[in-house]
């Protein structure tokens, strides 16, 4: 119930907001874009005589997707609880008979239910290759969306934690990108790392953790460690609304 | 029904609060007073559940604030310094969200959410957006929903500040009526509007309650037992001051100002047992003077409030 109204007035926030708009339209601009050329080569490539389209296609589009959500998902979560301590509305609801956990939860969720209509929109664009689909296999165009939102869940699960450690939205969502790149370029150390090192790096890489998914395979390794990385700065945030005396608006 | 025992509240090297003892009864407002960083603001988010103490116990209506929060909270309502509202909100949707959060029921919902924005006078705005209302509306946004769930223990932090005067006497009214059922603790700098409504007053100085009792007994502490008479004496014999001091337990006779030759003000301290009124009519009587005024006065609540802030505690 209160997760639920947390939820509800927090979703309805993202359709109030002009910056949402903006950062919606955007992603939806460059998705489509890259789907649009992605396409364009797919069909180069079936030209050529490889019309595979799990090697030719969906690999190439949900790693440019990756690439987007890298970008736009601090846009998102930014506010989550950067503007609850900008406002001081967070010391407010605190008075109120609500657990940290519930608040968490509200608004991991409302942050959740905008990426799934985000991907939502860009799965529209297979709707209309759906006449391909018995070529395609669906069950790895699934596959490759299942990977594209548990790293979703994971991007969010980072943003609100970065989101809880200040009251400045801007740089919430500059934290979170730093956070997001140095996780993108944490394998491309081969020249200050050994193999070995290089190694243990991988298995913390979260983008990396896509590949298989994109592929159309579906490890429960990797599913664990998304599992993993969402739980531990799901309580990293916890630990962070705990810290109450931080929560203090300085407004 | 707040029972504040032995609370101290350290952040880092700093002590906000340092050993606070005090308690509010059920139907009391007490107003609590202290200069900027004195630790008001502190002290009323130790009450709302917003951090724990870092020593002592706080009770609610008797339960610990500190195993009992979630209980607790919902026996409070709390009205917080700047009134934080969530500007894109109409402000029925946030008392809404509010009335959820705060877990009442649907079935009665509607109805708590008419009768706070009836209190607080918010019918005409209630269906415009919160961030584009004025200081004013927004500060009655605020204490609405501290009122929502009737609950027993109101913690307000400058509730009036904002205000234009007519509004400000409404918010009075509307929490003396309160008061009848519920504890009302009320933080404020407007010192008249703690003298106007408070029963009873606690002052914080640099973390610590240097007063906590009634506006008459703080006056007659900081007296040391004396008591402060003004009267006005009408005589044509003169020696009214000679005389004035022969009376057992007169402690200073000061004439304060000649009105005419034989009508003049004077300034009495006596003795906190003396029944000055009698021991004057009789001295009057004996005397052939005209006892044209007589009034006890009282320290103002400013002059109570420089005292304690500026000198040492007053040990009741």
């Amino acid at each position: 119930m209160k997760i639920c109204a947390i939820f509800t007035k927090e979703f309805r926030s993202y359709f109030v907001s002009p910056t949402f708009y903006v950062v919606l339209t955007t992603f939806l601009v460059l998705s489509n874009y890259f789907f649009y050329t992605d396409l364009i080569f797919y069909h180069w490539m079936n030209i050529k005589g490889n019309s595979n389209p799990i090697e030719g296609l969906f690999v190439f589009y949900f790693n440019d997707l990756r690439f987007t959500l890298m970008l736009f998902m601090p846009l998102i979560t930014m506010k989550l609880l950067a503007e609850e301590k900008k406002l001081g509305t967070f010391e407010l609801i605190a008075t109120y008979p609500v657990r940290d956990g519930e608040i968490l939860a509200g608004k991991y969720l409302s942050c959740l239910a905008v990426f799934i209509l985000m991907l939502a929109v860009t799965f529209l664009n297979f709707l209309f290759l759906s006449f391909l689909w018995d070529s395609f296999g669906l069950q790895a165009l699934l596959a490759g969306y299942l990977g594209i939102f548990l790293l979703g869940c994971s991007l969010i699960s980072c943003g609100i934690f970065i989101s809880s450690l200040t009251e400045n939205q801007a740089a919430a969502a500059m934290g979170t990108l730093g956070i997001f790149v140095l996780f993108w370029f944490l394998t491309w150390n081969e020249m200050i790392a050994s193999e070995a090192f290089l190694n243990v790096l991988v298995r913390f890489s979260l983008f990396d953790r896509t590949e298989y998914f994109f592929k159309g395979v579906i490890d429960s390794k990797d599913v664990i460690f998304f599992t993993l990385f969402i739980f531990f700065f799901l309580m990293m945030t916890l630990l962070s609304l705990k810290a109450r005396s931080t929560w203090v608006s300085q407004k | 029904m707040i029972e504040v025992t032995s609370v101290s509240r350290h952040f880092g090297s700093i002590s906000a609060l340092k050993d606070v003892s005090f308690q509010v009864g059920k139907g009391e407002i007490a107003g609590l007073l202290g200069r900027n960083g004195a630790g008001k603001t502190t002290m009323l988010r130790l009450l709302a559940c917003f951090f724990p103490p870092s020593e002592g116990l706080i009770k609610i209506a008797g339960l610990n604030l500190e195993t009992d929060s979630l209980a607790v909270r919902r026996k409070i309502g709390c009205f917080l310094e700047k009134a934080p509202v969530y500007p894109e909100m109409r402000v029925v949707e946030f008392l809404e969200f509010v009335a959820k959060l705060k877990g009442i029921s649907r079935a009665v919902r509607t109805k708590a959410i008419a009768e706070v924005i009836e209190a607080c006078g918010l019918g005409e705005v209630r269906y415009r957006i919160v961030g584009n209302l004025s200081k004013g509306y927004r500060q009655r946004v605020g204490l609405s929903q501290s009122l929502l769930g009737n609950p027993e223990v109101l913690l307000l932090d400058e509730p009036t500040s904002g205000l234009d005067p007519e509004q400000i006497i409404e918010i009075r009214d509307l929490i003396k009526g309160l008061a009848s059922r519920i504890t009302v603790l009320l933080s404020t700098h407007i010192l008249s509007e703690v003298s106007q409504m408070c029963n009873k007053i606690i002052i914080l100085e640099k973390g610590s309650i240097v007063a906590d009792d009634t506006l008459q007994r703080l006056n007659a502490l900081l007296h040391h037992g004396a008591a402060l008479f003004s009267t006005q004496i009408e005589s044509s014999a003169g020696q009214v001051v000679e005389r004035l001091n022969e009376i057992s337990g007169i402690i200073k006779v000061q004439l304060a100002r000649a009105v005419s030759p034989y009508i003049s003000n004077y300034l009495i301290e006596a003795a906190a047992e003396v029944d000055l009124p009698v021991e004057l009519c009789a001295l009057a009587f004996k005397n052939k003077w005209i006892l044209r005024e007589i009034r006890q006065v009282d320290m103002s609540l400013e002059e109570i409030f420089v005292e304690l802030t500026t000198k040492e505690k007053l040990q009741p």
